[in-house]
């Protein structure tokens, strides 16, 4: 029973709108679900979800009918509950600066509340949707947004009358036909605030504020529409990269071939919707539209640990404080078995030879 | 292998093997038995090893038969004779998986209650679809949609007429259409069967194999009424196919006219749904006359799709990556 004293290791926003707690050990995954399932109706699906302080113990879920539910992890339920009514859509994105909510809809608004009262940000003076805000880890003040037939742009909230910064489209192709823009993730890597984003229309792409508006670097991969992408937290260079069918693939944007990944995660059957790599360990961790809660070992690709969490899965947080040794499975037995065998044999054989032929016989041979 | 199981005498094997018979012998399906016999390499000691089971089990029948022929003499009743022992299909051998949907699972209902189809299974529309199918239809597919349409209640056939897909689902939600249906053709046969649920999906592809037409099986298409059919989804037990059975359901009017006695059946059997059309006769209160309608044919799904022919998937048949098992099924 001591275990489920334990805290949960990951948060997963699903679909129904349920938020489930997974504790991962190696006995035995416990999961569970700390809505009323009853309750719930289609409007209420988790679209998004983030910390609310930096210890961890609190977190913002964004609901598909534009309501902000806080839950409490050390009280283990929900605290508040705050309906906004900005523009139209579904929460997008939230994110937490300096006890300011940041919210993102659809429609393009995103909105710092700041109390009461609230700044509204036009993230979306072209194009159709919005599709993902994300904040800079390093420097909380930066978000960037993106979205459907608008390119990235970075966001300063001292200052949120304009972007600091206002991605290019990359030049038309070899037909001379525009190339479509569809961001669908947005990842900060550590290294002097670059952007990298994947989109729905199957580009990787790198950008370098500093030194242009078109990205330093663009790629395609695999025939599948990119869903989601994270950056490595031990590797300023790496990012994680989820598709629509089904597959993870980490690359080194600032190596020799930054298009060929290094390592491809395995063992989807649907999209993968959210990827995230824990900061101290290397542990990649994915939800995807399968149903299940996937955990793979960064370096290895090997997969730790797989759960069926009964509904498709939108948003997962985990948490920074994780028990390694519990947590990765112990050595197989067989392995062990093996060795013994090959102990014993050699043991047993030089006393066959010795046994086979008396001491006379050989005197007689070496004669 | 440990030390201590090698040095083993065939009389030990024999009697080793007759316990796992034994022990096995009693639920049904009976399940697959490695014999101990066959991992004897000399094959002329296996070969007698074999024999001498083989007689055993003989005598075992002759003495068994003979005790019975005693008693019908005496007079008693022949023992109960024991139920007949089922052989093992990779089927029955299935192995279990997560997915598999319980009895009472209350977030399935909560997510079978909001999800696209609730409104179907709650009687509010009638569904409306729309049969076409790849561009330059032959023979034998413009002749399988004319039989899908006769199938299908409410089922309207379409020229397909080199309109894109995204094009189809816009204008036939705006006429009032619930479901697409689009058949695609290879050598001029029917190969691949995409369902669409509009207007917000999902949306599933099937390969088809070996579909028969009423010619084919030598019924005429006069023999299918006018009447609402029966459908009856079988044997789909995971979350996915039950997400797929839904689906396929949902094509059909939920109220059949009973008086037709038509019957459309997607029976789920190896990840393999097979489509049968049958009209029945209930001859007295045990027996039943089936006789088939046509058209025939096997699905097997290839992907699930979450949008209307958009969006992330729900599901995809990577064949080498998931098919670790002979034993594994999907749907």
């Amino acid at each position: 029973m001591e275990e489920v004293e334990k805290d949960f290791n990951a948060y997963i926003g699903t679909e129904t709108g349920i938020l489930k707690g997974v504790n991962l050990n190696q006995n035995a995954v416990i999961h569970k679900n700390f809505h009323k399932i009853k309750a719930l109706e289609r409007d209420q699906e988790i679209t998004s979800m983030a910390w609310g302080n930096e210890d961890q113990t609190e977190i913002l879920m964004g609901l598909r009918n534009q309501t902000i539910r806080t839950f409490d992890t050390t009280v283990k339920a929900f605290v508040s509950l705050r309906k906004i009514s900005v523009g139209e859509g579904p929460i997008v994105s939230l994110a937490r600066y300096d006890g300011v909510t940041i919210t993102a809809v659809k429609s393009g608004q995103v909105t710092l509340w700041r109390g009461e009262s609230s700044v509204e940000i036009n993230a979306l003076t072209s194009g159709e949707f919005l599709t993902r805000m994300r904040q800079d880890p390093a420097s909380p003040n930066m978000i960037a947004t993106g979205g459907k037939e608008n390119e990235l742009q970075v966001w300063d909230l001292e200052h949120p009358a304009e972007p600091i910064f206002q991605a290019k489209n990359v030049k038309p192709d070899m037909l001379q036909l525009r190339v479509p823009v569809w961001v669908s993730d947005i990842a900060f890597l550590e290294e002097k605030h670059c952007v990298a984003v994947s989109s729905r229309y199957k580009h990787v792409r790198l950008y370098d504020p500093q030194r242009q508006r078109r990205p330093v670097l663009s790629f395609e991969w695999e025939e599948s529409p990119l869903t989601c992408i994270n950056s490595v937290s031990s590797n300023c260079s790496q990012v994680l990269v989820g598709t629509a069918h089904g597959r993870i693939g980490l690359f080194d944007l600032r190596g020799k071939k930054p298009e060929v990944p290094l390592f491809a995660y395995k063992g989807f059957a649907g999209a993968v919707r959210d990827v995230v790599v824990h900061p101290k360990h290397p542990f990649v961790f994915s939800v995807s539209l399968d149903r299940f809660l996937r955990v793979h070992h960064l370096t290895t690709t090997k997969l730790l640990f797989k759960e069926y969490l009964k509904s498709r899965l939108n948003c997962l947080l985990v948490t920074d404080d994780l028990d390694v040794d519990d947590f990765i499975p112990p050595i197989q037995k067989p392995r062990k078995r093996k060795m013994k065998v090959s102990e014993a044999e050699p043991a047993k054989k030089p006393e066959l030879a010795n046994s086979k032929i008396p001491d006379n016989d050989w005197e007689s041979l070496t004669k | 292998m440990g030390s201590e199981e090698q040095p083993q005498t065939d009389q030990q094997l024999v009697e080793m093997d007759e316990i796992i018979e034994e022990e096995q012998a009693e639920p049904s399906p009976c399940m697959p038995t490695i014999s101990s016999v066959s991992r004897i390499k000399n094959r002329i000691k296996r070969q007698r090893a074999f024999d001498k089971i083989m007689s055993e089990k003989r005598k075992q029948r002759i003495k068994e038969k003979k005790e019975q022929r005693k008693a019908a003499k005496l007079g008693k009743l022949p023992p109960k004779k024991q139920p007949k022992k089922q052989p093992h299909t990779i089927e029955s051998l299935r192995e279990k998986d997560v997915t598999m949907v319980e009895e009472e699972d209350e977030e399935l209902d909560q997510e079978e209650a909001t999800d696209a189809f609730s409104s179907y299974f709650t009687k509010s529309y009638v569904p409306k679809v729309l049969v076409t199918c790849s561009d330059n239809p032959h023979t034998k597919t413009i002749a399988f949609i004319r039989e899908l349409c006769r199938m299908i209640p409410d089922a309207k056939p379409m020229w397909r007429k080199r309109s894109r897909i995204e094009k189809i689902i816009k204008t036939a939600t705006e006429n009032g259409f619930t479901d697409v249906v689009i058949v695609n053709e290879d050598r001029r046969i029917p190969n691949g069967l995409m369902v669409i649920h509009l207007p917000e999906g999902p949306t599933a592809l099937f390969r088809v194999s070996n579909p028969k037409l009423c010619k084919e099986i030598h019924r005429s298409h006069q023999e299918i009424s006018n009447h609402r059919p029966e459908v009856i989804l079988n044997n789909f037990k995971t979350r996915l196919g039950r997400a797929v059975a839904r689906m396929l359901g949902a094509l059909f009017h939920y109220d059949p006219e009973f008086k037709g006695r038509r019957a459309c059946t997607f029976h789920n059997q190896r990840d393999y749904i097979f489509f049968r059309h049958h009209r029945y006769e209930f001859k007295n209160r045990e027996k039943v006359k089936l006789r088939e309608l046509g058209p025939r044919f096997t699905l097997r799904l290839q992907w699930l799709q979450q949008g209307a022919f958009e969006g992330d998937y729900e599901w995809t048949l990577k064949r080498h990556e998931m098919e670790t098992s002979r034993r594994k099924f999907f749907l």
